[in-house]
């Protein structure tokens, strides 16, 4: 992370701070989207985020942290927003999620595997496998210790296996 | 679904994630120029007169509210019933629920804890919370993690709903002695309570981080994530 950037963006300078999110922009767009599975609250939750890290940055010692840091006020965010779903299913737009590599039942019975997953479980998979982050660095974005991330993670995967290719316990 | 009847490895559903769920790109709303002009726009805003005037008026009224208040607060708090009153104000609302709803026996019978609608235990009424740090007891037909902070020489006992006569293990997650049940950090062991049932009984042993799983068969019932503590 370029840490004159980041001192430019604690002076207030918009264009330096755009210039440090558009590295993650797309990981916290997708991330937003996959864990919300709606586009609209997707970009509401990045431009909230985006503008209370703006007013934050100041708060931010190491220019290294950003991109954890960011994502930990995005988590934080997702994590109050989809309190408010309770009930509601949550279903991908498929604007977004068709693509023609892909096979509409495989997507449809993943995203429906994704969802009976637990919610810290379904971001730890989200940030490994989709975003590329390591174990420490999930943990830090989610407040959990890295072995937790890790134990977690292949617990998550487990039940992704049975549910996607039916198998067995034996 | 091509895949669907074979069984998939874990390499097989990162690569259906990552085949399924790309990093996308990012709306026109969200691109780095957008975003720029929003938070310049924004940061004008914050900077005009007439904004400043509106926000120090507003800091100003807020201020007087919140001395007027302290004031009412410190005559009224003069009186016993409003003390008593603004004391059990205080228990119910600062966070940490009273004396009685931590009451916990350590003679709780299984068949005394059930759980609550929002996924908590009961124990007979009496118990409420959610897993958390030093819940003692685990319910085999939810899978549940546990985050267990202790300090070295510390002894804990998780008490369980299953038979001790049921096959049960204890996996230590990434440690290099899979189904050790003594590490550098703890000593964890499975032991047969006066009931009848498994209890798991934790010694703390160095400062350090380790998990295990429970295992019931092959299927971890529980999770458990210990810190341990000078």
């Amino acid at each position: 992370m370029d840490s004159e950037l980041c001192k430019k963006a604690k002076n207030g300078d918009a264009r330096a701070f755009a210039m440090l999110y558009e590295s993650v922009s797309g990981r916290l767009y997708s991330t937003a989207y996959y864990m919300l599975g709606r586009k609209e609250d997707a970009e509401d939750i990045v431009m909230d985020t985006v503008a209370d890290a703006f007013a934050q940055i100041r708060s931010l010692r190491d220019p290294e942290a950003f991109e954890g840091w960011i994502f930990r006020i995005m988590m934080n965010k997702i994590r109050r927003k989809r309190g408010s779903y309770i009930g509601e299913p949550v279903r991908l737009n498929e604007d977004i999620s068709a693509s023609p590599q892909t096979d509409a039942d495989e997507k449809a019975a993943l995203w429906k595997a994704m969802q009976s997953l637990q919610e810290e479980d379904r971001a730890i998979l989200i940030l490994d496998v989709i975003d590329g982050y390591r174990s420490d660095e999930i943990g830090r974005m989610l407040n959990l210790n890295p072995n937790t991330v890790r134990s977690r993670k292949q617990r998550a995967m487990v039940k992704l296996r049975r549910l996607l290719g039916g198998e067995n316990d034996d | 679904m091509t895949e669907s009847k074979e069984k998939l490895d874990n390499t097989a559903v990162e690569e259906m994630m990552r085949r399924n769920m790309p990093v996308l790109d990012v709306p026109q709303s969200l691109s780095p120029e957008t975003v720029a002009a929003n938070l310049e726009s924004s940061r004008k805003i914050r900077n005009t007169p007439i904004y400043i005037i509106v926000r120090t008026a507003v800091a100003a009224v807020l201020t007087m509210a919140v001395g007027i208040g302290a004031i009412y607060v410190v005559r009224g708090g003069t009186g016993k019933g409003r003390a008593k009153e603004a004391s059990d104000i205080f228990m119910e609302t600062d966070g940490y629920p009273s004396e009685e709803s931590f009451s916990y026996s350590t003679e709780t019978k299984p068949s005394d804890v059930s759980e609550s609608k929002d996924g908590g235990l009961s124990t007979n009424g009496s118990y409420e919370e959610p897993v958390q740090d030093g819940t003692e007891h685990f319910d085999a037909d939810k899978e549940r993690v546990f985050s267990v902070q202790m300090a070295t020489g510390e002894e804990r006992i998780i008490d369980t709903d299953i038979a001790y006569s049921e096959a049960l293990e204890i996996r230590m997650a990434y440690d290099a002695n899979e189904n050790a049940r003594e590490t550098e950090t703890c000593l964890i062991n499975i032991r047969e309570s006066t009931l009848g049932t498994a209890e798991i009984y934790i010694m703390a042993l160095e400062e350090g981080d380790i998990s295990f799983e429970l295992l019931n068969g092959e299927d971890p019932v529980m999770m458990a994530d210990i810190t341990v503590t000078e």
